[in-house]
């Protein structure tokens, strides 16, 4: 039987049909009614060129949630990364109850992220919360914060419960990368005479090359389009001191200017798409090696 | 030697456990205030309760709408995953078979609308245009069209390796298309295929954002929602609000410690493959 009609491509027409309708298609309105007021007032429409662009880099106001979205992506992608090649070092093995640990890190990554939001509303509870009463314990009351109240500290401490979140996704990835490490590299370097470090740098964080660039990616790509933990743990607040661009786009959407929250959809879609160029790369290359 | 190593990952375990607290304790504070009562749960503290209020729970029963949440998020997201899996594979399937150029593009795209975001309120433009704001066929459907581009690169790694001599002694056997499909390749895709079910059924489970848009009535609201709806109502009985909080979880962290191999499988299928 021909190729053709035994793969025929009417099998990849349902899925390829939802995700156009669904997802391509309303990504690709957007650029288009990015350029028009379009709001819930009027009926309609009219093209207003760039001018929701021009508004959204001259507001002023505007550049505390950019630049919240951006440290939030960055910082958090390194200390998830860091901490989770930490755990996954420490439970490669030798730990006896290493599936254990594993089971328990790994755990906050399928928790609701509106559950976890909710609950560190209350850890972070200045009077009675078990994050300064933490601290009084051991001494360093001196260190306790309104951690969400303050303006300057709210979006960090955000970043504070997306890192506790995610870090054992970070591990999980480093400890498949780890497998990959051969074993008798190990054993070379023991002959060598080399020491914990000297093997960490020289042999296993070269073989871990492509889990801390996937790791990496992941990390950044979820961290420019963090909407749940904010929403939950601050709401964007004190004011809008914690805000990041997916909390915009929600206000905006509950406000009705309907144009400049697209517009605001199109610059996250912008920041992304670029990113995703060097990631599918990275994704498709062993087929193309193949071939 | 060994004695020292020994020594080594005793210490490594014990350190390991005094630091998993960091992820226990909340998980903890949420189990003692859950039994509290209004007073003592207002501070959310790690103090043992002075009695034990199970009777928290059975309130939250009553007034909480689980049942029906419970319903709704049952039905959503079971539909979602069933959607998403058939459609993806059959997807995936072709895909891999079918190594020509456009194929290639067509799969790369799927790839993209895993690291671009959605544009919900153009979304919503669509689903007004399609009359499917505010319904179970649209948030369901909605819901596979976000999961199938993970779901079809998951897919697409596991296919690959079934060898095409298997194709062609179906079809030696008087296999078509679908036949060679359904009969002989879904079966073998299990593995793969629980994978796909459980991480997108906990997706769609724990998923607050596309009801937030998209679904106004509470009566079709899931778990989750309902739960907000809740906590919004009673945010001065945290009591209440821990015991709805882990009636959510108990699903949740059941489906994880059954399925976690398949979970952390699927999760790093893209690590292993770059």
């Amino acid at each position: 039987m021909y190729a053709s009609k035994l793969y025929s491509w009417k099998f990849i027409v349902p899925a390829f049909l939802l995700f156009f309708v669904l997802f391509l298609v309303p990504n690709l309105m957007g650029f288009y009614y990015s350029l028009t007021n379009w709001n819930a007032m009027s009926d309609q429409v009219k093209f207003i060129g760039l001018d929701n662009f021009v508004e959204v880099f001259t507001d002023k106001s505007n550049f505390r949630f950019i630049y919240n979205t951006l440290m939030f992506a960055i910082v958090t992608s390194i200390f998830k990364a860091v901490i989770g090649l930490g755990l996954a070092l420490m439970l490669n093995e030798g730990v006896k109850s290493k599936n254990v640990l594993r089971t328990i890190f790994f755990m906050p990554v399928v928790i609701s992220n509106l559950i976890v939001g909710l609950i560190f509303q209350q850890i972070y509870n200045p009077d009675t919360g078990i994050l300064n009463g933490f601290l009084e314990a051991i001494g360093l009351g001196a260190f306790s914060q309104s951690w969400i109240g303050d303006p300057k500290l709210a979006i960090w401490s955000s970043m504070g419960v997306e890192i506790w979140k995610a870090s054992g996704f970070n591990m999980v990835i480093f400890l498949a990368g780890l497998q990959m490490v051969p074993k008798d590299m190990y054993e070379a370097a023991d002959i060598d005479g080399a020491n914990y470090w000297n093997k960490l740098i020289k042999v296993t964080i070269p073989f871990l090359i492509p889990s801390i660039t996937i790791n990496m990616m992941l990390n950044v790509i979820s961290g420019l389009k963090v909407f749940d933990v904010i929403f939950a743990l601050t709401n964007g607040g004190p004011g809008r001191a914690s805000e990041v661009i997916n909390l915009t786009i929600f206000n905006q959407f509950g406000l009705g200017t309907y144009g400049y929250g697209t517009a605001l959809g199109v610059i996250l879609f912008l920041f992304l798409a670029v990113i995703s160029i060097g990631l599918v790369k990275i994704f498709t290359r062993p087929e193309v090696s193949e071939r | 030697m060994t004695r020292r190593t020994a020594t080594i990952n005793g210490l490594k375990e014990i350190s390991m456990w005094i630091l998993c607290l960091v992820i226990l304790v909340p998980i903890a504070m949420l189990l003692l205030n859950s039994v509290k009562n209004v007073t003592e749960s207002a501070a959310m503290s790690l103090k043992l309760p002075t009695s034990f209020h199970f009777d928290n729970f059975i309130t939250v029963f009553k007034d909480g709408k689980i049942f029906s949440s419970f319903g709704n998020s049952l039905l959503i997201s079971s539909v979602t995953s069933v959607i998403t899996i058939i459609t993806s594979s059959m997807a995936a399937f072709v895909m891999t078979r079918n190594r020509t150029r456009l194929y290639r593009y067509v799969y790369i795209l799927f790839l993209v609308g895993l690291i671009v975001p959605m544009n919900y309120i153009t979304t919503m433009k669509v689903l007004q245009m399609l009359h499917m704001i505010n319904t179970f066929t649209g948030i369901i459907l909605l819901y596979s069209a976000t999961f199938i581009p993970f779901t079809v690169f998951l897919f697409y790694g596991f296919v690959g390796g079934i060898p095409k001599e298997l194709d062609e002694s179906a079809v030696i056997d008087g296999c078509g298309g679908s036949g060679l499909f359904f009969r002989v390749i879904f079966p073998l895709m299990k593995p793969v295929s629980v994978t796909a079910l459980i991480i997108n059924f906990l997706n769609c489970w724990n998923d607050f954002v596309l009801p937030l848009y998209f679904l106004n009535s509470s009566s079709k609201w899931g778990m989750i929602m309902t739960m907000y709806n809740y906590f919004s109502q009673y945010i001065s009985s945290w009591n209440l609000v821990s015991a709805a909080m882990l009636i959510n979880l108990v699903p949740i962290l059941t489906v994880y410690v059954l399925g976690q191999k398949y979970i952390i499988s699927g999760m790093t299928a893209g690590a292993v493959k770059g």
